[in-house]
């Protein structure tokens, strides 16, 4: 029974997954964020990943990517704007390791042949507490405000975001079967929870 | 030809059950500052309280409730009131802040101290912005206070319990009891505080920077990046931050 029930929910699971992956269309989504290289100093090396791999990890990839560039929206405002020095060191290291990991997980992408971005416009995501905001509700949030109100609204932002993204990172750990996929959401849940403390310290 | 048929009608009625099974604990939303009962164990000040650690946002329970836990047995360490909660000098009108992972359209938010509303802000079934904040005004109270924040999700039957401790008055206006130290004592990952180590200068928690050397599992690197080490960031992972000599 035990194992009936895991297997159907694991099956049910592949296949809400499969619906979320038939909704990336990078085509369509306008190029909002600027490409990372520039801030990526470093010249990762893309280890072609050969590993077996399902749709979990397809769009475990696929959502993190989208993730991730909405992430690096706000962080890049916070490196000029943030007043705090160590908000700003904080914003520039997360900058470029999650620069880091978009061109990773972009290559790993393409090698799969699988498009490199999920659509961060539908609801199917959202409705799996995937991709709840969009980079215009987050630069719009943070526009207008400068000083300690810019800082406070931009931890906060960038928790909730961080959270989603362990979220991400757990779900990957349970569906997905990829080993590298896996060894990252392993540490993007360890990085994000310790970036987390940090933020709701600066809170204070 | 049949089962091309068969197949879409078997997915959207597996996916639809799937939504229950598979849909993880949904985000949603706790009080960042002052900081809440789950904001201070997701901080890690205060320790050893299970589950709500990972999952701040995740105290969801019926509408109606007037517990910190919102009925939920795995962070039923939220009711506990001698958990050692820091408690946060306020007074007169008090600002929230609110961490928002999932932006439900919203009935009420309301602030409780014991049985009496102190605050409702209706937000008419509208989905809130990005950032939740709220001003509450608690000059009717004194002494430690245990306040309740109830957001109440318009289109489900469920609401998120947010508790938070207070010592209201007291004192003209004093600033909240800690004050933000200059350098916030490093942060040590969700492992216990020093992760494995598997041999080397490298540690969670040190703030690094750009040019210092570490050695991590027999190999030196360099930061190239100046950041407050933490686990997922250990060197080999990171080109970004470390480069190796």
């Amino acid at each position: 029974m035990y194992a009936l029930a895991r297997g159907t929910a694991a099956v049910a699971a592949l296949l809400l997954l499969a619906g979320c992956m038939g909704t990336a269309a990078p085509a369509s989504r306008p190029a909002a964020a600027p490409p990372p290289a520039a801030s990526a100093p470093a010249a990762a090396t893309h280890a072609p990943n050969t590993g077996p791999h399902n749709a979990a990890d397809v769009m475990f990839l696929q959502m993190l990517v989208t993730h991730h560039e909405q992430g690096l929206t706000m962080v890049r405002l916070a490196a000029e704007r943030a007043t705090r020095d160590e908000v700003r060191t904080l914003a520039a290291a997360i900058e470029v390791t999650q620069a880091a990991e978009v061109e990773t997980m972009r290559s790993w992408l393409r090698g799969w042949g699988e498009a490199t971005e999920a659509d961060p416009a539908e609801h199917l995501h959202a409705d799996h507490g995937g991709l709840p905001l969009t980079s215009e509700d987050l630069i719009g949030a943070l526009d207008t405000v400068s000083g300690a109100e810019f800082e406070k609204r931009f931890l906060n932002l960038l928790i909730g975001h961080q959270h989603n993204a362990v979220e991400m990172a757990r779900n990957q750990t349970k569906y997905g079967t990829n080993p590298e996929a896996r060894q990252l959401a392993e540490r993007v849940d360890l990085s994000r929870t310790a970036q987390i403390q940090q933020m709701l310290a600066y809170l204070d | 030809m049949r089962r091309l048929i068969a197949l879409p009608i078997l997915v959207v009625g597996t996916v639809l059950t799937s939504l229950a099974i598979a849909a993880p604990a949904q985000a949603h939303g706790y009080i960042s500052s002052p900081p809440s009962r789950q904001a201070q164990c997701a901080q890690g000040i205060v320790t050893n309280c299970g589950d709500i650690q990972w999952e701040p946002q995740s105290v969801e329970g019926p509408k109606g409730l007037r517990s910190c836990s919102g009925g939920n047995a795995r962070f039923s360490v939220l009711d506990n009131d001698s958990k050692g909660w820091r408690v946060t000098n306020v007074s007169g009108t008090t600002t929230f802040n609110w961490v928002i992972t999932a932006r439900h359209a919203t009935s009420t938010w309301e602030y409780y101290i014991g049985n009496t509303r102190v605050a409702q802000f209706n937000d008419g079934g509208r989905q809130p912005g990005p950032t939740v904040t709220h001003q509450v005004n608690l000059s009717g109270f004194s002494g430690r206070q245990k306040l309740l924040a109830v957001w109440n999700v318009a289109d489900t039957p469920m609401a998120f319990y947010v508790c938070v401790d207070l010592q209201i008055g007291g004192g003209g206006n004093p600033p909240p009891t800690t004050p933000p130290p200059t350098n916030p004592p490093p942060t040590t990952g969700p492992t216990p505080t020093n992760p494995p180590q598997t041999g080397g200068t490298w540690r969670a928690g040190t703030a690094y920077s750009v040019g210092d050397q570490v050695t991590y599992n027999g190999v030196t690197y360099r930061c190239r990046q100046a950041h407050t080490a933490i686990a997922g960031w250990e060197p080999p992972h990171v080109a970004a931050l470390w480069q190796q000599v």
